[in-house]
């Protein structure tokens, strides 16, 4: 009985075939059938599905490490629907250990290849030293702080991986140089700006990196008194921007409106006297020319983050102040003026009943 | 005096005043049962430089706010009915074109009243303004029974004018500061700008409060005008409103006419 029906099974695909014939069109689509089945196959082993089963259904919550009593859960629709996610986890959790599934010791984050080791005339002996890769001095620094949160800089290796462009201009800017060098976590590098699991291309409405959320993304840092005092970053810088006319139009709704990036830039931030910033005055009208055309120095001069006070801006300090009590003695009088007439009014109204 | 000759003089007045002052005996259009003479206070090219004043003053306060208040919702959704912020940027320009012809208008004006052979501008302040101004204010507090016997304009309405001026020269100033700042820098340092826009928002809470607490009061609230005065359409003023607000030049224009009427009597009497 089974092998007769096995045989006329056969028998019948063997028609099939002889009779219909693999048509152009029947190829096509198992082909593409087959990519799918392929690309399915790929993303679940890339650990997407699988890693979700867990990181996306419990809230599960680390017990030791770097990453104590952090929540591991993952937000399933937002990262499904991150850049990043057609990736798949290990494209950057690339040293967990899959079956063992535990940080595995010893077995760190690929080390992005230094700048020499990429260009193609030494790509074969980058791979030959692949085995060692040297780590500079501030990374294994970092290493040896155990419970620290090293996991921030493997994040920032991890993404260097691919977007080794961006990971070069990053680390010799000033943020970059605290974090690689000075061995300090707590400057930002990728994800403090990008986002950790849900990243979104900047042209997303949501994205850290849109330009409407820029100076939130800034201000995380540069508009906390804390950090501000720590690392002696200039004052005001959100209150200046917040009432500049660039932040103003943006409120409105304007498009064409300049962010905190547009003038200091991306992933090249300087410190304003470092001649390689877009803002030191080295470039600074070259800057500000990007919108305003015949931009000169002066004219970069007229936005500054500089507090206007006795100190600092004092010409403009002296007007704003002459102006401020100019409001005062003169609207002051006025509206006594016209508080005593209403007063006048109803006292000779009274008088005028009384009578 | 025939209906002719009263408006060849109210164009152009003789009564050594810059503005039109010289009263005539327009007959009353109004319902009133006897025949009330008015006065003209304003003539057709201070009614225009009013209303361009005016009318520029409140679309420029309605296009500006916005930019200093952007956070409200108020201000999103009027944006966004007007067209977006460029849109209303555009707008807020040409309005302020708009009140800079006409101080320019004023100017020009000034300068034709004053080849007319016009000396002197009643509006500005003068030394007998600081008594009649402590007259005035005992009369507030109570301390005096009438108002003060002003001449063409009182103190208050000599003020609005001065401020008026220093504003509209201000905001347009600033106002051109903040659409060229390239040009300006060119010549001053990068803080003119930043000063520029600092006081382009003070001048603008200024003239915005003065006019809609004081000015508005004077004009449009006081007991006497309620709900408005028309002499910014008409430029013209009862006999009864100018013994009781202008009784000095009131007195003047009835001096002046009766010395002309004499005058024409004698020119009769002497063949």
């Amino acid at each position: 009985m089974r092998a007769a029906s096995y045989i006329r099974v056969v028998v019948l695909l063997a028609i099939s075939l002889v009779v219909a014939g693999p048509t152009a069109a029947q190829q096509a689509e198992t082909d593409a059938e087959q990519a799918a089945i392929g690309q399915r196959f790929k993303r679940h082993m890339s650990g997407v599905e699988s890693c979700l089963i867990c990181h996306g259904s419990y809230n599960i919550v680390a017990q030791r490490g770097a990453v104590r009593n952090e929540s591991l859960w993952i937000n399933p629709d937002r990262f499904l629907e991150s850049t990043h996610a057609r990736f798949g986890c290990h494209a950057c959790h690339t040293n967990i250990d899959p079956f063992g599934h535990r940080l595995a010791e010893g077995a760190a984050v690929a080390e992005p290849p230094s700048q020499e080791a990429a260009s193609p005339g030494t790509e074969a002996t980058a791979e030959a030293g692949a085995g060692a890769p040297a780590k500079p001095a501030g990374r294994q620094a970092l290493e040896g702080k155990v419970g620290e949160r090293i996991k921030r800089t493997d994040a920032m290796l991890a993404c260097g991986n691919c977007h080794l462009e961006e990971y070069r201009l990053y680390k010799d800017t000033v943020h970059g140089v605290a974090v690689l060098q000075g061995g300090n976590i707590e400057p930002p590098f990728c994800t403090d700006c990008h986002g950790w699991h849900y990243v979104l291309p900047a042209e997303d409405e949501r994205a850290l990196t849109n330009p409407a959320n820029i100076p939130r993304t800034c201000q995380n840092c540069h508009g906390q008194a804390e950090i501000k005092r720590r690392y002696g970053l200039t004052k005001n810088v959100a209150e200046t921007f917040e009432h500049s006319f660039h932040s103003r139009r943006g409120e409105l709704g304007s498009e064409a409106v300049a962010v905190c990036t547009s003038c200091h830039g991306w992933h090249d931030i300087y410190a304003a006297d470092d001649p390689r910033s877009r803002v030191n005055t080295t470039h600074v009208s070259q800057t500000c020319g990007e919108c305003h055309q015949g931009a000169q120095l002066n004219f970069a001069a007229a936005f500054t983050h500089g507090e206007v006070s006795r100190t600092e801006l004092v010409g403009v300090y002296a007007v704003t102040q002459t102006h401020k009590w100019l409001i005062v003695l003169i609207i002051g009088p006025l509206v006594a003026i016209v508080l005593l007439d209403i007063f006048q009014a109803i006292r000779r109204r009274k008088a005028v009943q009384h009578e | 005096m025939s209906e002719e000759r009263s408006s060849s003089q109210l164009a152009d007045s003789g009564s050594g005043a810059l503005a039109v002052s010289t009263a005539s005996a327009v007959p009353q259009q109004a319902v009133a049962a006897a025949p009330q003479r008015v006065f003209l206070r304003f003539n057709i090219h201070q009614r225009i430089q009013h209303f361009l004043l005016a009318f520029s003053f409140l679309g420029l306060m309605i296009t500006g706010m916005p930019l200093r208040f952007p956070e409200l919702t108020v201000t999103r959704i009027f944006i966004a009915l007007l067209g977006g912020p460029e849109v209303v940027g555009i707008i807020h320009r040409v309005l302020g074109l708009v009140m800079a012809a006409a101080g320019v208008y004023h100017v020009i004006y000034l300068v034709a009243m004053y080849r007319k052979g016009h000396r002197g501008i009643p509006i500005l302040f003068n030394r007998e303004d600081l008594g009649l101004f402590i007259d005035d204010m005992k009369y507030f507090l109570g301390l005096r029974k009438e108002l003060p016997r002003f001449g063409r304009y009182n103190w208050r309405e000599k003020f609005d004018y001065f401020g008026a001026c220093f504003g509209v020269a201000l905001m347009v100033a600033t106002g051109l500061v903040i659409w060229f700042p390239q040009i300006v820098t060119l010549v001053f340092p990068g803080w003119v700008i930043t000063a520029s826009v600092l006081v382009h928002e003070y001048e603008a809470l200024l003239a915005g409060l003065a006019i809609f607490l004081s000015h508005f009061y004077w004009v449009h609230l006081n007991r006497e005008v309620y709900p408005m005065s028309l002499v910014w359409l008409t430029g013209q003023m009862s006999e009864e409103e100018m013994k009781l607000r202008h009784p000095r030049e009131y007195e003047e224009i009835m001096e002046r006419e009766r010395q002309e009427g004499e005058q024409a009597a004698s020119m009769e009497e002497t063949p």
